[in-house]
């Protein structure tokens, strides 16, 4: 059991772009790859990844106990361990639900990390929004990143923030998962297209996921889309990522629209300016 | 549909907002990107480039204005440096002999031909 695995910070800057999301099935999908994967929360008082993958219920011990000074109130950090019932090689690691969010500190979310890689492929960290203390703890023992956006102005302007603060704190080449792009919107120059966003961010691109209505409904039920017997192009969308962080060469997906038929056709004449 | 087609007419010609998007972007990181550096840093190099100059030229005074100028999406490190003279440091001043030298040797080989006709 020395597996020595990596850990990867996923980040973005602004909230409700999908990092959670992304986080929850990327670890889904990497474990059912057969590779031992642990989601570690570090969006302390606004935890959700327990939420995401349905093991709310479960949460007994959280990060902070297993980092607790005091001997009696401290647990073992595989105790503070939620092992997913569905997929045996996934495991999460709760925040705390805690107001304090410098309740730890860079140090100590090092040394946590750092013990997960002994046994663990891939250690993901879930980084909450922002780029406060919260922020510098998440990045704080990661060897690579992870930086979600979406193709709006906020989303793009935050996401390069976020990029600049890694870079200084060494954290370097990270990789871009361009979230809920609208194929069709692209097609009407009513959004910024893939090559748009990396143009004006200058990093590499991991992967693009279309927007889907399946994320909302895979949420209520607290089952990461990447489960589904007939994924979506999003829950495909996350598998070849995931296959592309085990160093798969995996093409991107062509988000294409569909062809719109005659009518569309003249409606779409009508439309353009 | 209508009025569809009527809003489309009149907002014709305007750029689209893909194109507004990366455009108002682009501005906004110029400036985004550049607006980290410390006045300490920014000190700090201010210090280092005066270094360097001098050990080239003679300055006015040893003052140097650095600071960063932003115009439309583009930023630039402007260094104002007003200057005396080239300083006769090693390689210059070698450079200037070596200049003399030929000037001189010009001026006599000159002056003989001037001596033969």
């Amino acid at each position: 059991m020395s597996t020595s695995g990596k850990v990867i910070v996923i980040t973005s800057g602004k909230g409700g772009v999908g990092k959670t999301t992304t986080s929850a099935n990327l670890g889904m999908a990497l474990a059912s790859m057969g590779k031992k994967v642990v989601l570690v929360d570090a969006d302390f008082g606004l935890r959700n990844l327990d939420l995401l993958l349905g093991l709310e219920n479960r949460v007994v011990y959280t990060i902070l106990d297993a980092l607790s000074e005091n001997e009696s109130d401290r647990c073992r950090l595989d105790q503070a361990l939620i092992k997913d019932k569905r997929q045996p090689n996934l495991a999460l690691l709760p925040a705390a639900q805690t107001r304090d969010k410098s309740a730890i500190t860079p140090e100590q979310m090092k040394s946590v990390t750092a013990e997960l890689t002994e046994s663990y492929d891939f250690v993901l960290v879930d980084c909450p929004a922002g780029i406060e203390q919260g922020f510098k703890n998440a990045i704080a023992g990661a060897s690579e990143a992870i930086v979600v956006t979406t193709p709006e102005v906020s989303a793009v302007r935050d996401a390069d923030r976020v990029i600049g603060l890694m870079e200084a704190s060494g954290l370097k080449h990270p990789r871009l998962i361009l979230n809920r792009l609208r194929p069709h919107m692209v097609e009407e120059n009513n959004m910024m297209s893939v090559e748009d966003v990396l143009d004006i961010l200058a990093i590499k691109l991991l992967g693009v996921v279309p927007e889907d209505e399946q994320v909302i409904i895979t949420t209520n039920k607290g089952e990461p889309m990447v489960l589904s017997a007939t994924p979506t192009q999003a829950a495909q969308a996350f598998l070849n990522i995931a296959r592309r962080m085990l160093g798969e060469d995996v093409p991107f997906l062509s988000l294409q629209v569909p062809d719109p038929g005659f009518m569309g056709k003249l409606k779409a004449l009508f439309r353009r300016r | 549909m209508v009025f569809d087609l009527l809003d489309k007419l009149f907002t014709r010609g305007q750029p689209n907002s893909r194109q507004q998007a990366c455009d108002r972007l682009k501005m906004v990181l110029a400036y985004d990107r550049t607006a980290d550096i410390s006045s300490e840093t920014m000190e700090n190099m201010r210090r280092e480039i005066l270094q360097v100059v001098k050990r080239y030229f003679e300055l006015q005074d040893d003052e140097l204005e650095v600071g960063l100028e932003r115009s439309g999406s583009a930023t630039a490190l402007i260094a104002n440096i007003p200057i005396r003279r080239v300083r006769p440091g090693d390689d210059t001043g070698a450079f200037l002999a070596t200049a003399t030298k030929l000037e001189e040797k010009g001026l006599s080989e000159e002056s003989s031909k001037i001596k033969e006709e």
